[in-house]
């Protein structure tokens, strides 16, 4: 070797010290190992046989839990409040037709909706087997289009469970009310409510019940959301407006919205539009929102109690929802709150003890957490986790709340926000750029003087998402927060300044 | 003679400027400059104008400058080129812009007084026409169904990322309308183009205009056909006095009825007819009960004994000349039959017989010459006589030796072989380009250009952009520095039109958007449908593969229905050279060295176990588990590793709006199972598998077996989409070997069979699509619609849909369901008990009836050739069984209807 090669080498040698020394300081604590330390995650063992993709969840009395299957299976895994070794499981049913909702009250009866019906189910001689299983509803159609998926909610305050359909594809409803959202009394009765659906991915209820569901990206939805389902509604895709004839009671279809415009905008031409109440910003937070569930454990779970909690199948992870209602509409934020989970969370159910139990599957859609399908239980570890807590719109910016008192030096600075607005095309065609883009400045940032909120005056814009980065706020005892970024989509300002 | 045509009339080409995407509206309109395809800042649009109108095959300039405008050739003329319709041709001479508005080509004849314009036109035309080949163009069929087919063709290959669409747009009147604005013009196609000639220009278009402009997109003989159909609809009118001819293809009949003789197809009227180019069931789509006739001529290359293998299921027969060749005749299974003849060389009349009872349809026509190998009968030898397509306005042409000379001596005057090669007429240069630094406002490009000068409509603008680069033309002979090279390049062949690059660009820029399609209904967003971003692309592929796609096209993503064309080998050349050093110019981080583990631990990682890559990416013939995203295994031939290692962690960074997610957010690896969760180390591992490509092992989970559905202790239920038994069929297997299919749709036993019960594997692996037919044998379908009605008379005809309700089911003892259901006001319960015999199978079937009916109650147990036997049972179809106990069975038709007591119990055995 002479003395250039060696110099060479050297440099070399030298320079690949360097970068492996820089990627094991990114690798060093990844955000899952962060989070855990908050709300760790069990893993239940599966047992081999068993292919457990989790379309919902419903707890039954005695540490049991019902899992119902894609491939139309009911499992009933005891001791899910135990060690998650010693779980068991037991086949309720098989061979229903992919049930993607359950419900029960505890009194035997099982409610499963399957892609064509609501169906009840019960075990009529206790072998933990079912020898029942009535139709309830089955007043929409099926046509043999894969895409055809129903899911169920848990009911509403009047009892209805709420069956939301999927389109026949993307762009079209070929079967009786696909792309609506129908409700099914506990007589069986089923009433059209709400229309512009295109591809749930869940349903539930917030803590004031009202109900709300997961719309995905594509036509008609720039990106994912959570929208309202207000009855008498349009949320958005006008692919079912034919089946208006068949729901008399909620009058004429209503106008086509126009491709290419944006939400707000249609809003004011069309009354029936329900405005989306959040956006997961695509390949932000999530690229494909799933089910729901709400935090009504007061306290249980943390610090975020009448939250809503969403999963994200491909991103494999739960996010977390702020609601609120301004002007009689929903708008809010929406937060990354755990991810790392195993396959791709499809069903959630929150448990009264502050367990949240999340299905997952990867079937037909890929997700990050790579294994088929899992079923895990998320806890509060009972420490506090430094986030922002609120994020709520005022007449000229918003109020942050935070589960600790923030650093007022550090939060009462502009410079330790980012912050820029954009939505989405409202369009035919699939998906959306983000389109719009605007960076107001934030004008104030001013800490409340007991050190829970932050006013943040800046500009709003309707039907944008307003998206806020958080890196410079430390809380009072100097941590940065554990969550440095918030979404809200905003369609209202309210009109004037409360509290 | 010349020169005094030139002194007097100053006959220059009169231009009107180009080309669609470049601008210009009709000649002699102050139309300002519109640039619907985007030019990249720093592009010069006066080098772009010099190379589009050819300004260098008059105006001589040095191969380097030459070679920086990169301009293609004038369509070639004489024998091998295009034999347009000869008074189509003189229309279009007499004045180009008029015809096709846009057009490169000048008038010519702008300077002659208009009375001799025709005259002209018209010795150009017999000239041209005479250097022609003789051979008579093949005709196409006037035939409305290729041009529908020609149509969807002409809205999804990718014609409308440059001309106008026609068809409505998604987004509404107003985006057609500028899509249509925005269009690179076709003009007067009907005059101009014999249908076959149009077919002939589809089919290899750089071989006609050798500079790319109108690229080629793969289109198979038939696509040509139907889309060149489509363009000259306007023909179709003229079509219909106009005399027989041989078109290309067979024309097929369908006949509808119960065959089972090929000779009972004789006098049946056609319920559809059309034309195909292959002898095949697939013309119609039908199940049973049907006949097809295949007619027309083969043209048999050279006379000698010709063997014909006529393979079908059930009967078929071949008939030449009108004798019969091959002889496949009676309902049967597949099989093969074998015939010999002699033909001369020249059409022969041809016909094909075949008809389809029920079950399996095959049909398949093989050949040989004497000594030679067996093999498909080429579809081009086949024609029929229809009405052909005739160019509008044509009529008798005869050719005049003194118009020919005529026409050959204005070719040469005028200068026409300085651009279109072809003829043995010497160019006529003018002065050098770079001569005419200083006469840039002077000349073609004078405002007022006098008699002698060519005159060009050009725009203000563009006059004065050319003039810029005229009075610079010496600097036109350093290099194009490469970033403006690519741009310049992207501009002059549209590449815009489909791809964006750095922002600039892509299909929804220029508005034709809406007309980008996935195939099928592959379930991929934009990227199913919007050709790929081009931003810094010569460093994301490899030169190699680069090069595969500019020189042959690109076939990887097969679910995206626009077509990657080829513009010819210079551009191809041109562009990659220039892609690979704008985009290379920072140099690329080299590809890491890996290790067999590396290839090994790849593969886990793409797999089922891993990160499951295979949810969304195919693999050579292995659909993926969802989505069909791009093929794994062309992905190490085709990325460079500096672009795969960027990327895999932050897709949406490298293409804005994927559906690609990351599996190392912030550069965590989500799997922290395989080598430790070390992010630089599995991507390289994914790497190193990658580099197999089609030869790498395949990733476990794409392997899927059947899933058979096995009743070992009890009854297995099936709720699923099942073939024969609808989207909410409820399947039952039994472990005794019985299975049955229960429609809870139409509340109607729809199927019974022997054997396995079902495989699952289609709905229980992907995205479970389609219908899954039973397993196992001996299956027995029943009615469609539904099986109770309450009818007035035993005789009323059926009724297409009732009142009624599914009510589920439960179990008996042996955990056997039993179907609850309601007929108007009836309950019915619904039970089967499986009896197997020796050979044959028995469910019994206990229906059970509460409640009223205003009429009586009616239960259709059969459909088909009903038989009763002595002993009180009903043999249906030859192939089942059925007695009664408790109902009055009758045949009405050819149904099975048993009348049911209500309150009461019928016992129906189904024997098979």
């Amino acid at each position: 070797m002479n003395m250039d090669s060696m110099r060479g080498w050297l440099r070399r040698t030298l320079l690949g010290g360097v970068m492996v020394g820089m990627v094991a300081a990114v690798v060093a604590s990844p955000q899952s190992d962060r989070e855990a330390e908050y709300y760790p995650l069990q893993t239940f063992p599966i047992p081999e046989g068993i292919v457990l993709e989790a379309g919902a969840l419903q707890l039954l009395p005695g540490q049991r839990l019902a899992v119902s299957t894609r491939l139309g299976d009911i499992y009933l895994v005891d001791g899910v409040f135990g060690a998650p070794d010693k779980v068991t499981f037991k086949r309720f049913t098989s061979g229903l037709h992919e049930v993607l909702g359950l419900w029960s009250k505890g009194d035997g009866w099982i409610y499963a909706t399957q892609r064509g019906e609501v169906t009840r189910l019960k075990d009529t001689d206790g072998d933990d087997q079912a020898d029942v299983i009535e139709t309830v509803a089955d007043g929409w159609g099926i046509n043999g289009d894969y895409h055809e998926y129903a899911f169920g909610s848990k009911p509403d305050k009047d009892g209805n469970i709420w069956v939301v359909l999927c389109l026949t594809g993307s762009f079209n409803s070929e079967s009786l009310f696909r792309g609506w959202a129908l409700r099914v009394t506990p007589d069986g009765q089923v009433i059209p409510t709400t229309s512009g659906l295109r591809s749930p991915g869940g349903v539930g209820t917030n803590y004031l019940g009202d109900m709300f569901y997961t719309d995905n990206q594509g036509p008609w939805n720039g990106t994912c959301w959570l929208k309202h389902l207000k009855p008498g509604g349009f949320v958005g895709h006008p692919g079912g407006f034919r089946w208006y004839n068949q729901a008399t009671h909620l009058g004429p279809a209503p106008k086509e919205p126009l491709s290419g415009s944006r939400i707000a905008v249609e809003r004011t031409k069309i009354p029936e539009l329900i405005p989306p109440a959040i956006a997961f910003p695509y390949n932000k937070l999530g690229q494909s929102a799933a089910g729901l569930a709400n935090d009504y454990t007061g306290g249980k779970f943390g610090p975020f109690t009448n939250q809503l909690f969403v999963g994200d199948q491909t991103w494999s992870l739960v996010m977390r929802v702020f609601l609120e209602q301004v002007n009689g509409v929903y708008q809010g934020a929406c937060f990354p709150f755990r991810e790392g989970l195993a396959s791709g969370s499809l069903s959630l159910e929150m448990a009264p003890d502050g367990s949240l139990f999340v299905g997952g599957t990867d079937r037909g859609w890929g997700a990050r957490g790579g294994k088929p399908f899992s079923l895990e239980r998320l806890r509060w570890s009972g420490k506090n986790p430094f986030e922002v807590h609120e994020m709520r719109a005022r007449p000229d910016g918003f109020e942050l709340t935070f589960t600790q008192p923030v650093d007022p030096a550090s939060a009462g600075k502009t410079d330790a926000y980012q912050f820029e607005n954009y939505t989405y095309i409202y369009q035919s065609n699939y998906g959306s750029p983000e389109v719009d883009k605007e960076k107001p400045p934030i004008e104030s940032a001013t800490v409340a003087p007991d050190g829970r909120s932050v006013r943040l005056k800046v500009k709003l814009t309707p039907g944008h998402v307003h998206e806020l980065k958080l890196p410079g706020v430390r809380s009072a005892l100097g941590a940065p927060l554990l969550h440095t970024v918030a979404y809200y989509w905003l369609n209202e300002i309210p009109k004037t300044a409360a509290r | 003679m010349r020169s005094s045509l030139s002194r007097r009339s100053g006959l220059w080409p009169r231009f009107a400027i180009p080309l669609g995407f470049l601008a210009a509206f009709a000649a002699g309109t102050a139309a300002a400059v519109t640039l619907p395809a985007p030019m990249a800042p720093g592009v010069d649009p006066g080098e772009v104008l010099l190379g589009e109108l050819h300004c260098t095959a008059c105006h001589a300039a040095p191969d380097a400058v030459v070679t920086r405008l990169g301009s293609g050739a004038a369509p070639r003329l004489g024998g091998d080129g295009l034999r347009l319709a000869p008074h189509g041709l003189v229309t279009w001479l007499a004045n180009p812009s008029a015809m096709k508005p846009g057009t490169t080509m000048p008038h010519a004849l702008q300077g002659l007084p208009v009375g001799r314009q025709k005259e002209a036109a018209e010795a150009l035309a017999q000239y041209l026409v005479s250097l022609q080949s003789a051979g008579a163009a093949s005709g196409v069929s006037a035939d409305p169904a290729r041009a529908e087919k020609g149509r969807v063709l002409y809205h999804t290959v990718g014609c409308v990322a440059c001309h106008a669409p026609f068809d409505a747009a998604e987004s509404g009147p107003d985006a057609l309308r500028k899509a249509q604005e925005n269009a690179v013009p076709l003009g007067d196609l009907s005059r101009k183009y014999p249908a076959g000639e149009l077919v002939r220009f589809l089919r290899n278009p750089v071989a006609h205009r050798a500079g790319g402009r109108m690229p080629d997109l793969g289109l198979t003989e038939s696509e040509a056909i139907d889309i060149a159909t489509y363009l000259l609809r306007d023909q179709m009118a003229a079509a219909a006095t106009a005399a027989v001819a041989p078109v290309p293809g067979l024309k097929w009949d369908l006949l509808e009825g119960n065959f089972s003789r090929c000779r009972q197809l004789a006098d049946v009227t056609p319920a559809a007819s059309g034309v195909t180019d292959q002898i095949a069931t697939s013309v119609v789509k039908r199940d049973s009960g049907f006949g097809l006739r295949f007619r027309g001529m083969i043209a048999i290359p050279t006379s000698g004994e010709y063997g014909f293998w006529l393979n079908s299921d059930d009967g078929s027969q071949l008939w030449i000349d009108g004798k019969v060749v091959v002889d496949n005749d009676n309902t049967h299974a597949p099989q093969t039959k074998e015939g010999k003849v002699r033909l001369e060389a020249g059409r022969h009349a041809f016909e094909l017989l075949f008809f389809q009872g029920g079950g399996g349809q095959e049909l398949s026509l093989e050949w040989a010459a004497s000594g030679q190998k067996r093999g498909a009968i080429p579809s081009s030898l086949f024609t029929h006589e229809a009405r052909p397509l005739v160019p509008v306005g044509s009529g008798p042409w005869v050719a005049d030796a003194a118009k020919i000379a005529k026409g050959r001596e204005w070719f040469g005057t005028l200068g026409c072989s300085s651009c279109h090669a072809g003829t043995d007429v010497a160019a006529r240069p003018a002065r050098p380009l770079l001569e005419l630094a200083s006469r840039s406002e002077k000349g073609c490009l004078s405002d007022t250009p006098s008699s002698k000068a060519p005159r060009f409509d050009l725009t203000a603008e563009q006059r004065q952009a050319l003039r810029k680069t005229v009075a610079k033309a010496a600097d036109l002979q350093k290099p194009l520095p490469a970033d403006l090279a690519v741009a310049g390049t992207l501009t002059r062949l549209n590449c815009y039109a489909c791809h964006a690059r750095d922002g600039l660009g892509g299909p929804n820029a220029s508005g034709h958007g809406d007309w980008f399609k996935v195939v099928g209904e592959a379930d991929l967003g934009d990227e199913g449908r919007i050709p790929p971003l081009l931003n810094a692309v010569g460093a994301k592929l490899k030169p190699e593969w680069l090069a595969k796609v500019l020189h042959e096209g690109a076939k990887v993503r097969p679910y995206m229905a626009t077509r990657m064309p080829r513009f010819g080998d210079p551009n191809a050349d041109r562009l990659h050279a220039a892609l690979l050093t704008a985009d290379r110019a920072k140099g690329l981080a080299p590809a890491p060295a890996t290790s067999d583990r590396d290839v090994k631990l790849g593969w886990k990682l793409v797999g089922r176990d891993g990160l499951s890559c295979i949810a969304c990416h195919t693999f050579t013939t292995y659909g993926s588990m969802g989505i069909p995203a791009l093929s794994l295994d062309t992905m190490g031939s085709r990325l460079e590793w500096d672009w795969f290692r960027r990327y895999l962690p932050d897709p949406a960074a490298l293409r804005p709006g994927t559906r690609m997610p990351t599996f190392w957010p912030e550069g965590h690896a989500v799997n922290r199972d395989i080598l430790a969760g070390d992010t630089d180390a599995q991507i390289r591992a994914v790497w190193a598998y990658l580099a197999g490509g089609p030869k790498a092992e395949v990733p476990a989970g794409l392997v899927r077996g059947r899933r058979e559905l096995v009743a070992h202790h009890g009854p297995e239920i099936y709720r699923n989409f099942i073939d024969g038994a609808g989207s909410r069929a409820i399947g039952v297997g039994y472990p005794q070997h019985a299975n049955l299919a229960f429609d809870a749709e139409q509340l109607r036993l729809a199927m019974i069979w022997q054997g396995s019960f079902i495989d699952t594997a289609r709905h229980s692996t992907d995205r479970g699509v389609g219908f899954e037919p039973p397993l196992g044998d001996h299956r027995v379908n029943f009615p469609k619609g539904p099986a109770f009605a309450s009818l007035a008379a035993s005789t009323a005809s059926w009724p297409e849909t009732v009142a009624q309700k599914f009510r589920g089911y439960r179990f008996d003892a042996a955990r056997q369901p039993i179907f609850l259901y309601s007929v108007g006001g009836v309950r019915v319960s619904d039970a089967f008990v499986p009896k197997p015999g020796e050979l044959d199978m028995t469910f019994v079937r206990t229906l059970t009836f509460e409640g009223n009916t205003p009429q009586p109650l009616w239960f259709r147990a059969a459909k088909g050739k009903i038989t009763r036997k002595p002993d009180g049972g009903f043999v249906v179809d030859d192939v089942m069984t059925l007695r009664f106990r408790g109902g009055d069975a009758e045949v009405v038709g050819d149904e099975l209807r048993v009348r049911v007591p209500v309150p009461g119990t019928v016992v129906e055995e189904l024997n098979w």
